[in-house]
């Protein structure tokens, strides 16, 4: 007997594209039953918008299947035929149109597509918010001879089957559809039941690849042998996945740079030796120094930490680090992503010649959960947990909150509120005053945010963003610093900013996109010591970004930008003249007059750009393209062209590599960057008005090559060549003034061979080998930079070991870093400076010693724990494990006669609570 | 900005790391030592006389070692003022190479040179244009001073300032020889150091050295809140232009010997772990008024409006035991006055005589000292 046969209603979605996007790939379509047997899919497994890290993409679920009616003549004639289609899916889940991709005739088109429009699903969201989207869809009409009702003797079949618990909380999880697949293709499906188990009966015997996917966990895939005559019963867990959420960390992201990494959420959350910090992540990445003791400077590729510029969504901010490195001023929860430039940058970015960090707060998360991440109900039948969803922390640091979900039920509005202050006041406070200092205001920081997005549809966003930052400290110290007591005690710093911010995102039609951030705020710096060292500066800058983007064909892309800062300030600053590097030691500030300077302005710096993304290829992207910036406040503008490629050696569809989907890109870029002058330097009291822009030239030629699926091995060379530095060269009178007379080389090699994280892994390798000098004037000789950093080996992974543990580690090899030595100057190496009653040192040549080398072991522990409707975590995180600390510098006797090490921090523990819904 | 802030980024977390090890501190007084340099008008009226004193000590013996003190003045206004900049006007005042037959001597010598622990300088005229923008024009003196436990060779010095062959700073200023062995004496054995005189034409601008003691010129100094005996206060504790003798002053102006416990000596029970941490605390602190000592910043006043003061601190000095904090702050240009400036002193094991020095500096070029006789018993 022949019956029409259609495959099962289950869509295997393998491709989604929004209306504006690519061409759909296929999903099939066919009978419904479970443990109905279907030809797998082929197609790519990621969205497009989800390859780059931005939204978060769901696809429509198919809920309503409608069987085609088989043509009747296509039948009687034994014709079978497989229909490709293209349906358009609303935002209420109903299919508004269907079309047939290659028609085959005998009406097997017709009635495919008449049956298409019959189907329902629950739509796609992006973000949460409900999508039209475009999807691939099958009918395959083929026609089975029923040979028998029962299934033939089968001597070598089997059983496979077991349990589907929430790992961590041992919860049972009902409804989730399991996927078992032989060596053949052929697949096999069933169902957890209300006690989360499952079975499959009559398998052949074999090896099997089962797949779980259910969202708001993390996906399980596994192997599994079923034995004739037996039944083999497992136990699965499956991990919220709420920490899986992907964070993009990009060493340059194409294709408008040159390179591209990416961390998910996970890794920088557990990268040991950070406190979860995500900006600290950083600092595990290949071309990034490690910064000296406590600090969070960024160095990057040789470069100054003021050479580097960080963003939050496109505004600059003036400080991310809270007390100069004690956490982020943005807190790890609320990060959507950070694109992380070393080098050659798009011309987007200017002003600097270092990288660039450009930190994207996230969209608030509007999806709806049950208690365990199932979107209907909780295994006890509860209602579910709704759309809103908190997190509260504790360290030893500071405690934090996040609240965040939608505003009302269309979920177009939605919210995240942030907020964090740090209790370090509480214990820092009495100990300092028990040290003798008097604590007029104990060390403080809080940070705030509030975050309000509308979701209009495809290419219409909305996002109102206010956030901000504060941190105080101030005691009186009645133990004077001993190289200044002219200074006093009075140690006062305060940093405050906040920001009010609006982004905006429009396709105003097919073919032309818009992107606009202006932000608005203040910015208050206040740090001093004794009234003699000051550095007070008010401002109120006006920052604003507007791209507009024009697809010039399907291979071109023309984009074209402003980019501008200005904004009032007010500025006090008293201070002595810091030495340039070799200068000789000018002494102690009672033996100068300290400068001083009091002023309003207003600074203007807007820059123009424009590039073209240029795919002439399958294998080749161009994108050329040149940014002019003006500084008002040092007179000058400076053009800066750019470029960079990437060639697709192997593209992962060649099968080069032994057959396997493995691609090789080529990687290269070359710019010019400039950097205006600190505003000191041009300042008529500190510096020497119109002075020029620091340029430095970037280049990069990389490959990158996977090695495996999860294995990715990058190795980029980098040199930057640096001229027109501002440097500090004796004036007309003896004195110092500043010009134009430095230049400076950069040259490094940065390797990464990443494990991309699995279900139970991940981990890195990253090492650089780097020079990095500077020249003051012509007539000087080169020296080291500061910050040159010879080695930098980085090896970390973490590995989940079930029951919600996990367990990480860091290493670390660095070259120590570089200290200007007092001289060995037989019988003399200070002057007492008489007025002050301290000794000078007689410096040597500037930064040519190096400090040992610098090693050490983080590890971190953490433990999860799944309630009903909640999640409860921990962690331990121990830096420098066996207690090696590092060496910062030379600490001297009174006379400068004798001298030691100047080691770091020993070991440092830090512990964390978390609690979720 | 950007600088500036790394700079405070800096100055903020890298007091947070760090040990390091013991290392000899300024404040025990186990060899040769310059406590202090006072000028009797620390910001003085342009092109007029300042005396210069120095207090020094020699505590690597038993005795003191036989030094040379010498003095070098002929540095105004030099260019950024910076010290750095005095060698140039050194090797104007110098002269002229002789024929190359410098062996013979520096002509110039004695028109930069004074020997002894004092010293008689011209302040500087007042520059025409401010050194410093913003701010009233001043002129400044630079005066370099040496205690050389050895032998100075100004020969070398002069020849090598003559011929160019300044390398560095070290190369730039005499020698001190060991008389032995011809050697350059060790690092210990010499001290060279530099004091600037400020000038100012405004009289308001002008400072004056911390006043140690009280209103009617008694109690000087108190040791666990008790009045003392004191040595000698500022100026009496430097050695005169000549002593009794009619000879300059080759050992620290000599302090009266004790050998016990006299009535009014400052007496502090020996402790048999010898100056440390554990033994019990003793508080020392000169007796210092603020309303003889706090002057307002007046320059700060009148150009930039900042109503700040004078910063002032004491450094302490013992030659036995060891101080806990022997830099204190005693006036915040901000925050005012700080009566909490006394130092902890932990008494060494043996007993017998003990010196005890305080040195009050303000950020205006201003010092006083006092010392102080004491037995440890």
């Amino acid at each position: 007997m022949a019956r029409p046969v259609y495959s099962s209603p289950r869509l295997a979605l393998v491709c989604l594209s929004l209306l504006a996007g690519t061409s759909p790939a296929f999903a099939q379509g066919g009978e419904e039953g479970a443990g109905a047997r279907e030809t797998p899919a082929d197609g790519s497994a990621e969205a497009p918008e989800e390859a780059e890290g931005k939204p978060r993409v769901v696809a429509p679920e198919l809920v309503h299947y409608e069987p085609p009616v088989y043509p009747p003549s296509a039948f009687e004639q034994g014709l079978e035929a497989q229909v490709r289609l293209v349906i358009t899916v609303s935002e209420t889940g109903a299919v508004t149109a269907a079309e047939v991709v290659e028609p085959v005739g005998h009406g097997f088109d017709e009635a495919a597509e008449a049956a298409a429009l019959k189907l329902r699903f629950e739509p796609a969201t992006v973000d949460g918010v409900p999508r039209t989207v475009r999807i691939g869809f099958e009918y395959n009409f083929t026609i089975d001879e029923v040979v028998s009702e029962e299934e033939p003797e089968a001597p070598t079949l089997g059983e496979l089957g077991g349990e589907l618990l929430v790992s961590g909380a041992e919860v049972p999880l009902p409804g989730v559809p399991i996927t078992v697949t032989d060596a053949s293709g052929a697949v096999y499906r069933a169902q957890t039941d209300d006690q989360g188990r499952w079975r499959l009966e009559n398998l052949p015997a074999g090896p099997y690849r089962v797949e779980v996917t259910l969202d708001g966990f993390a996906p399980l895939q596994l192997e599994e042998d079923v034995v004739a005559g037996e039944a083999t019963d497992v136990v699965y867990r499956l991990a919220p996945a709420t920490d899986e959420m992907e964070i993009v960390v990009e060493g340059e992201r194409p294709p408008r740079e040159v390179t591209r990494r990416v961390l998910q959420r996970r890794e920088i959350e557990r990268v040991p030796g950070t406190g979860g910090d995500a900006l600290r992540s950083l600092q595990s990445l290949p071309g990034v120094a490690r910064p000296p003791g406590l600090a969070g400077l960024l160095i990057v590729r040789g470069s100054a930490p003021q050479d580097t510029q960080t963003f939050v969504n496109g505004a600059n901010v003036p400080l991310i680090y809270h007390f100069g490195g004690l956490s982020s001023v943005v807190p790890t929860e609320l990060l959507d992503r950070i694109d992380f430039y070393p080098g050659n940058f798009s011309v987007r970015y200017g002003r600097v010649m270092g990288g660039i960090v450009d930190v994207s707060l996230r969209s608030p998360n509007t999806e709806c959960y049950g208690p365990y991440g199932e979107p209907l109900t909780s295994p006890s039948g509860a209602p579910v947990t709704g759309c809103y969803h908190g997190m509260a922390q504790l360290d030893l640091i500071d405690g934090r909150f996040l609240l965040q979900g939608p505003i009302g039920k269309s979920k177009e509005w939605s919210f995240a509120v942030a907020g964090r202050r740090s209790w370090i006041d509480s214990w820092l406070g009495p100990a300092l005053e028990a040290g003798g200092a008097s604590v007029t205001s104990a060390p403080v920081y809080y940070d705030y945010q509030v975050i309000v997005d509308r979701n209009a549809g495809p290419g219409d966003k909305l996002s109102l963003r206010f956030y901000g930052s504060d941190d105080r400290f101030q005691a009186v110290f009645k133990d004077p610093a001993a190289q200044e007591p002219g200074f006093g005690g009075n140690l006062r710093f305060g940093t405050a900013f906040y920001q009010g911010q609006i982004l905006y995102q429009k396709e105003l039609s097919p073919k032309v996109t818009l992107d606009t951030m202006v932000s608005v705020g203040k910015i208050s710096l206040d740090f001093g010591v004794g009234g003699n060292l000051a550095f007070d500066l008010t401002q109120y800058p006006i920052m604003g970004r507007s791209e507009v983007g024009f697809k010039i064909s399907d291979t071109a892309r023309w984009n074209v930008g402003i980019d501008f800062l200005f904004g009032a300030y007010e500025t006090t600053v008293r201070a002595p003249q810091p030495p340039r590097p070799g200068e000789p030691n000018p002494g102690p500030l009672v033996s100068q007059q300290p400068l001083e300077t009091s002023e309003t302005g207003f600074a203007y710096r807007p820059a123009w750009y424009t590039d073209l993304e240029w795919q002439p290829t399958k294998r080749l992207r161009i994108v050329p393209g040149a940014r002019i910036d003006y500084a008002r406040d040092s007179g000058h503008a400076d053009l800066s062209p750019r470029l960079n490629a990437r060639y697709a050696l192997v593209l992962p569809e060649d099968g080069f590599w032994g057959g396997k989907a493995l691609g090789t890109t080529l990687k290269g870029g070359v710019g010019l960057f400039a950097q205006p002058p600190d505003y000191q330097e041009t300042n008529a009291v500190f510096g020497t008005p119109f002075i020029q822009s620091n340029r430095a030239m970037h280049y990069a030629l990389g490959v990158e090559q996977g090695l495996s699926e999860q294995i990715l091995l990058s190795v980029e060379g980098f040199y930057k060549d640096m001229n027109n530095l501002v440097s500090r060269v004796p004036g007309d009178q003896g004195n110092f003034v500043y010009g134009n007379t430095g230049s400076g080389k950069v040259i490094g090699i940065e390797t990464l061979l990443k494990y991309n994280p699995d279900d139970r892994f991940f981990g890195w390798l990253a090492y650089t080998v780097s020079r990095s000098t500077r020249q003051e004037s012509p007539a000087e000789e080169e020296r080291l930079f500061q910050y040159d950093q010879t080695h930098n080996l980085i090896v970390l992974g973490s590995y989940r070991l079930g029951r919600g543990w996990e367990v990480g580690a860091r290493f670390r090899i660095v070259s120590g870093p570089l200290q200007t030595p007092v001289i060995a100057h037989p019988g003399l190496a200070a002057l007492y400076a008489a007025d002050a009653g301290t000794y000078v040192p007689l410096q040597g040549a500037p930064y040519s010693e190096r400090m040992p080398l610098f090693h050490n072991l983080d590890v971190r522990l953490d433990k999860r724990w799944q309630f009903e409707s909640w999640r409860l975590s921990t962690y331990l995180d121990i830096q420098n494990v066996y207690n090696n600390p590092a060496t910062e510098g030379f600490v001297y006797n009174y006379n400068y006669t004798q001298r030691g090490y100047q080691t770091g921090l020993p070991i440092i523990p830090s512990i964390g609570v978390r609690g979720e819904f | 900005m950007k600088a500036h802030l790394a700079w405070m980024t800096l100055a903020l977390t890298l007091p947070l790391v760090g040990c390091g090890p013991e290392l000899e501190r300024i404040s025990e007084v186990t060899g040769l030592r310059v406590i202090g340099v006072q000028k009797d008008a620390p910001y003085a009226a342009p092109e007029t006389d300042v005396e210069l004193r120095l207090l020094w000590e020699d505590a690597a013996g038993d005795t003191p070692r036989e030094t040379e003190r010498f003095w070098i003045g002929g540095c105004n206004n030099p260019p950024g003022d910076l010290y750095a900049g005095c060698f140039a006007q050194w090797l104007e005042a110098l002269g002229e190479p002789s024929d190359g037959n410098d062996a013979e001597g520096a002509p110039g010598l004695d028109r930069l040179l004074a020997q002894g622990d004092r010293f008689v300088t011209r302040s500087a005229p007042v520059r025409d244009t401010p050194a410093v923008a913003g701010q009233p024009s001043h002129g400044l003196s630079i005066v370099f001073f040496g205690v050389c436990a050895g032998q100075l060779d100004w020969d070398g010095w002069s020849q090598r300032l003559r011929r160019g062959q300044v390398d560095d700073l070290g190369s730039a200023l005499p020698y001190c020889l060991d008389p032995q062995t011809g050697e350059r004496a060790a690092p210990g054995d010499y001290v060279v150091g530099y004091s600037s005189v400020y000038s100012y034409a405004e009289e308001r601008y002008r400072n004056a050295n911390p006043v140690i003691g009280d209103e009617e010129g008694g109690a000087a100094f108190q040791v666990d809140g008790v009045d003392v005996e004191v040595d000698c206060v500022g100026e009496g504790c430097v050695c005169p232009e000549e002593s009794a003798d009619g000879e300059p002053c080759s050992t620290p102006f000599p302090v009266p010997e004790l050998t016990g416990c006299e009535p009014g000596v400052a007496c502090i029970d020996a402790c048999a772990a010898d100056g440390d941490p554990s033994c019990p605390e003793v508080d020392l602190r000169p007796v210092l008024l603020p309303e003889l000592n706090v002057e307002p910043n007046v320059i700060a006043q009148e150009v930039f409006g900042r109503d700040i003061e004078e910063a002032m601190w004491i450094s302490y000095f013992v030659d036995r035991g060891a101080l806990r904090s022997d830099l204190r702050l005693l006036n915040d240009s901000e925050t005012g006055w700080n009566d909490d400036y006394s130092a902890k002193f932990y008494a060494p094991r043996e007993p017998g005589p003990l010196r005890i020095w305080a040195v009050v500096r303000d950020n205006r070029g201003g010092a006083s000292w006092v010392r102080i006789p004491a037995y440890v018993r």
